[in-house]
């Protein structure tokens, strides 16, 4: 039998307006957010984002498994809060796609929880983050996301979704992660294909601005293009 | 208890009932994994152990994991290993492995499964669908007779895999019901299944049958792909969406990171030639020029340093080292720029991946063909009959007819189908053994370009083993030696401190005791040589084999990119037994290691001492005794390190000797001696194998007629 | 230039020629650090494809032999005289095979011009 895809339209139903409305009343009354006079909720922006180097990937995966482990003790790609895709048999540079969180400004994931777990975590530089206690595994913050794959996971063991918090709730890291410390995907990378950075990319919806060529010298003098 | 490192069970497809077993993987756990895991299980559910021939239906073929696969583990994250009876070798296939990288064990694991034990024989072909735990056997209408890159993609559609790289999760949910029962739910994934499949080679049962995974990841010795074959086994594709747990998270991130700060060189400011083992840059190991510089490298899953490459180009992706080196040789002579020597050779080893043929015995035995043609025993009308158009060696063209034919058993191939020391044999050309045109050195197998009478612990670990053994642990020397020689560098390490390191990591045989790597001509038979040898099978046997760290990474003796040169192997802070522990929650020592080796490569010779093996077949061909390695057949020299007659280490040149029978059979006794193995017959003994803790093995080898007679 | 000065027409035709298979020359390939591929070639044309530099492997070729192998197989004592020399200056291997390349480019060009000049008469 077949199995489903899960990525919905993103039109908007009344049932939907009528249920995100709650939920940004949700968000407002958690302190995530301020909803302004014309209807746009407004949040805090994030301090740290992640721009990823998709010519430069080797697709080994270690990203996915550092993130999984350094967060739930586990090694699970389906729990990776960054994905990686790669295609054998379609050639460079469209045989891999990197699939990072982007700490978006107006982060629709935030706006539609309806229980304010999905927040801005205002102590740790205003990541968005899942906060586990209050998710009810309603998945709306998934299929709100405007991008595929989606950025946040569904973790079947606990019921809950999860995404990337650049490190924030890492105990399985020696080092402090969040936007003032380390993320494990970006140390553990073996050619440096991640970066962080606290520079807002442009919030198109498109993969460029989060995109950033991080081949240098080094990649030319292996025999690899920096273009 | 949880099992750390583990999914907890192990797979049994019963094809010729075409139902589904699982099996506690607990039952296991102190073989470890990988080959280890393989060869107990292959005890255990191979029912007629004295079978040489991997086609008979009683054959078990065992695919493998680690604990160490799917997770982070640096270069053991993403291996595989494939065993049972092989096919094609000579005179006998033994009980034998290969091994193959890319995403396919990472997968297994996320399923839930540590292992795939494949018995007996499906009525027609089919592929086996594993999404998490649930499996299903599907006809192969439609998929036997494509090639493997075909074959793996029209699987991933009829699965319902995400279609391109920019897709969506996949829910493996088939129905809603199904997503919202914690107890059922199958969760979602980025990810496309892993494929191992075979292609026309190994459909027609042919020894260069293999199994590919994915463009380029290939477990090439042995034959595995006409034993699959001969099961009418097309694919296994798998998918998962579980997690593997590890005993101490924080200890692995940390041994890993210390791998790459430490170890490895900085790739923000390499040292371009550094002398290290798993120390160096991403280096894609295609044997041409790069075709582009369009391209990135590419690796299996955990990898700290990728050995593949994905073009722009549309040709050549994942495809590097045997596959690269096969037919460079013969477009080297015919190709006119760069750009089309680059294009042809990358081109013909795609043809060899979808045909899914192993190239490496075109290793030396493409030569041989080549020199049957121009002596004129071979061709239209000929003795050796064949229609292959050899005026056009060298092209694109002849490499596809060439592949196709060996593939279907057709021309030529018609005979090397069955291996090609019996073609040889059967074409009445036994003479090319031994005056070293057909440079078949051991079990039927070509010559890895390590002359087994120059690079000593290549030959006795393939020639004491089941075939060519492909471990470049010691090879790592001759490489770095020769490379700086050639360039007329200074030596990063001299010959004296790079014996010394090394041998500091020998332990328990050899610590401190370099000799054992001087392979100079009065050492070539010696217990020190025998001592390294031990080391050597039990090192690779355990770490390499069973815990999966990768073959061109490991083991690390000495590394550049540290201050005291000490390399990564055996250390306290990054050695392969920190990352077994971190994972597993073990508390084996480095040493701890090399025993279960031992253990390991004891169970591996009772296997082929139920097969028929006797000290008097090993032996190598005609011609490493009786031709001299002269200078030139392939570089001009071979630097090792030696000492001269008054204890001072060198690096010298090695070539230009042949292998002495009496040598070699008194390095054999030796060798047989040291493992506690019966010095007439190499047969494992009682007090060896109960030492081991393998006693039933033993009964079952007395029960034989085969268990080997205690020293006196 | 020793190299480039006038050849008679048979040598010319050696130097271009290809030899019978029992014949050839040993030359492989070492590609740091997994590869090391045996080969052979049968005539300069071959030789200075194999000996073509490529950044990220070496050939395998015994200079003394294929100095010898130019004299007595191929026919030329010329070439074979500048080859024995020239590995012998020569500060590496890798710059002998470097130099030894040169000399063939140089060699073949020749042979080219006395062949070609000859076609032209004929």
């Amino acid at each position: 039998m077949a199995a489903r895809n899960t990525d919905d339209s993103r039109g908007m139903s009344r049932r939907r307006f009528v249920a995100s409305m709650a939920a940004t009343g949700c968000a407002v009354a958690a302190g995530s957010g301020v909803l302004l006079a014309d209807g746009r909720f407004v949040i805090p922006n994030a301090e740290g984002f992640l721009v990823v180097d998709m010519k430069k990937c080797q697709a080994c995966g270690t990203c996915m498994m550092a993130c999984s482990l350094a967060h739930s003790g586990s090694s699970s790609y389906s729990k990776s809060r960054i994905q990686i895709l790669q295609d054998s048999f379609v050639d460079w540079p469209d045989d891999v796609f990197i699939a990072q969180c982007r700490q978006c400004q107006n982060a629709p994931c935030v706006e539609v929880c309806p229980t304010g777990a999905n927040h801005v975590d205002r102590e740790h530089g205003n990541v968005r983050r899942v906060n586990p206690d209050l998710c009810i595994g309603c998945k709306m913050c998934i299929q709100a996301c405007p991008f595929t794959p989606a950025r946040l996971q569904w973790d079947k063991g606990p019921r809950k979704s999860q995404k990337c918090d650049l490190c924030v709730d890492t105990p399985y890291l020696d080092e402090k992660g969040g936007p003032d410390g380390v993320q494990a995907c970006v140390r553990v990378c073996p050619v440096n294909a991640i970066a962080f950075t606290r520079v807002m990319p442009s919030q198109t919806l498109d993969d460029g601005s989060y995109s950033a060529n991080l081949r240098d010298w080094v990649w030319k003098r292996m025999g690899m293009t920096t273009e | 208890m949880t099992l750390y490192g583990y999914a907890g069970r192990i797979l049994r497809l019963d094809l010729t009932a075409r139902r589904a077993l699982a099996v506690d993987t607990a039952r296991y756990r102190s073989w470890g994994g990988g080959h280890g895991l393989g060869a107990a299980l292959f005890w255990d559910f191979c029912r007629d152990k004295t079978i040489t021939d991997g086609r008979d239906p009683a054959n078990v073929c065992i695919v493998a994991t680690s604990p160490l696969n799917a997770t982070p583990v640096p270069s053991a994250g993403g291996r595989c290993e494939v065993l049972g009876v092989g096919f094609g070798m000579y005179p006998f296939s033994w009980f034998t492995r290969s091994g193959f990288g890319g995403r396919f064990s990472t997968m297994l694991k996320q399923a839930g499964f540590d292992a795939i034990v494949i018995e007996g024989r499906a009525s027609s072909p089919v592929w086996v669908d594993i999404r998490n735990r649930k499996v299903v056997f599907h006809d192969a209408d439609g998929l036997w007779g494509t090639d493997t890159w075909t074959a793996q993609q029209r699987i991933w559609r009829m699965v319902g895999a995400p279609c391109d790289v920019r897709s969506g999760w996949w829910d493996l949910n088939a129905t809603a019901e199904e997503a919202l029962d914690p107890a059922t739910d199958q969760g979602r994934t980025t990810q496309r299944p892993a494929v191992l499949c075979i292609g026309p080679a190994g459909e027609n049962q042919t020894a260069a049958g293999c199994l590919i995974h994915d463009a380029g990841n290939g477990a090439g010795q042995g034959g595995f792909g006409a034993v699959w074959g001969a099961k009418n086994l097309k694919a296994i594709s798998v998918v998962g969406t579980g997690e593997i747990p590890v005993a101490d998270p924080k200890a692995l991130l940390r041994a890993r990171q210390v791998t790459k700060d430490k170890y490895v060189t900085d790739i923000r400011q390499p040292d371009f030639a550094t002398w290290a083992h798993v120390g160096g840059l991403p280096t894609p190991l295609f044997m041409n020029p790069p075709p582009t510089d369009e391209r990135r490298p590419q690796a299996c899953q955990g990898c700290i340093n990728g050995c593949r490459a994905r073009f722009a180009v549309g040709y050549g992706n994942e495809s590097t080292c045997q596959e690269t080196a096969w037919y460079l040789p013969a477009v080297r002579r015919v190709a006119r720029s760069v750009q089309e020597l680059s294009e042809i050779n990358l081109r013909a080893a795609d043809v060899v991946q979808k045909y899914g043929h192993n190239s490496f015995l075109f290793q030396t035995g493409l030569h041989w063909l080549e020199h049957l043609h121009e002596e004129g025993l071979l061709g239209p009308g000929k003795a050796i009959a064949s229609e292959l158009p050899w005026d056009s060696y060298g092209t694109l063209e002849f490499a596809e007819k060439l592949i196709h034919a060996l593939s279907h058993r057709q021309d030529i191939g018609a005979d090397l189908a069955d291996g090609w020391v019996q073609a040889a044999i059967k074409w009445g050309r036994e003479e090319d053994l031994r005056n070293g045109h057909m440079q078949f050195s051991y079990w039927g197998m070509p010559e890895h370009g390590y002359d087994p009478r120059a690079e000593l612990e290549w030959g006795y670990g393939s020639i004491l083993g089941d075939r060519d053994i492909n471990e470049h642990c010691f090879n790592i020397i001759f490489t770095h030696v020769t490379a700086a020689f050639a360039y007329a560098k200074p030596m990063r390490i001299q010959a004296q401190q790079l014996v010394e390191l090394i041998a500091e990591k020998l332990s328990p045989y050899a610590v401190g005791r370099p000799e054992v790597l001087d392979f100079g001509d009065g050492n070539m038979y010696s217990e020190a040589v025998a001592q390294l040898v031990r080391w050597h099978r039990h090192y690779t046997r355990f770490y390499k084999q069973s815990a999966l760290f990768c073959d061109l990474k490991w083991p690390d003796f000495y590394n550049t990119n540290v201050p005291d040169l000490r390399g990564a192997t055996a250390s306290d802070d990054a050695g392969e037994q920190v990352f077994w522990n971190a994972v597993t929650g073990d508390e084996l020592t480095f040493e701890d290691g090399i025993e279960l080796g031992r253990r390991i490569w004891n169970l591996d010779n009772a296997i082929w001492t139920l097969q028929g093996r006797h000290r008097d077949m090993v032996v190598y061909a005609p011609y490493v005794y009786e031709t001299r390695y002269t200078k030139g057949e392939l570089f001009p020299f071979f630097m090792w390190p030696c000492r001269d007659s008054s204890g001072e280490w060198q690096y010298r040149d090695i070539m230009g000797r042949s292998m002495d029978r009496g040598g070699f059979e008194e390095f054999k006794t030796i060798f047989y001696r040291l493992e506690g193995w019966d010095v007439d017959s190499g047969w494992p003994t009682r007090a060896t194998l109960e030492g081991l803790g393998l006693a039933e093995v033993a009964d079952t080898l007395e029960a034989a007629g085969r268990l080997g007679k205690e020293a006196s | 230039m020793v190299l480039t000065a006038p050849m008679d027409l048979d040598t010319a035709r050696r130097v271009l020629g290809r030899l019978p298979h029992s014949q050839r020359f040993p030359v492989g390939r070492f590609v740091p650090p997994v590869g090391l591929l045996g080969s052979f070639v049968r005539g300069l044309p071959e030789l200075q494809l194999a000996l073509r530099p490529e950044d990220r492997s070496l050939p395998g070729v015994n200079m003394v032999r294929l100095a010898d192998w130019v004299e007595t197989e191929i026919g030329d004592p010329v070439l074979a005289a500048e080859v024995r020399n020239t590995a012998l200056a020569a500060p590496s291997y890798v710059e002998a095979c470097i130099a030894v390349h040169g000399l063939l480019v140089e060699r073949l060009e020749a042979a080219r011009t006395v062949v070609g000049t000859e076609a032209g008469r004929e």
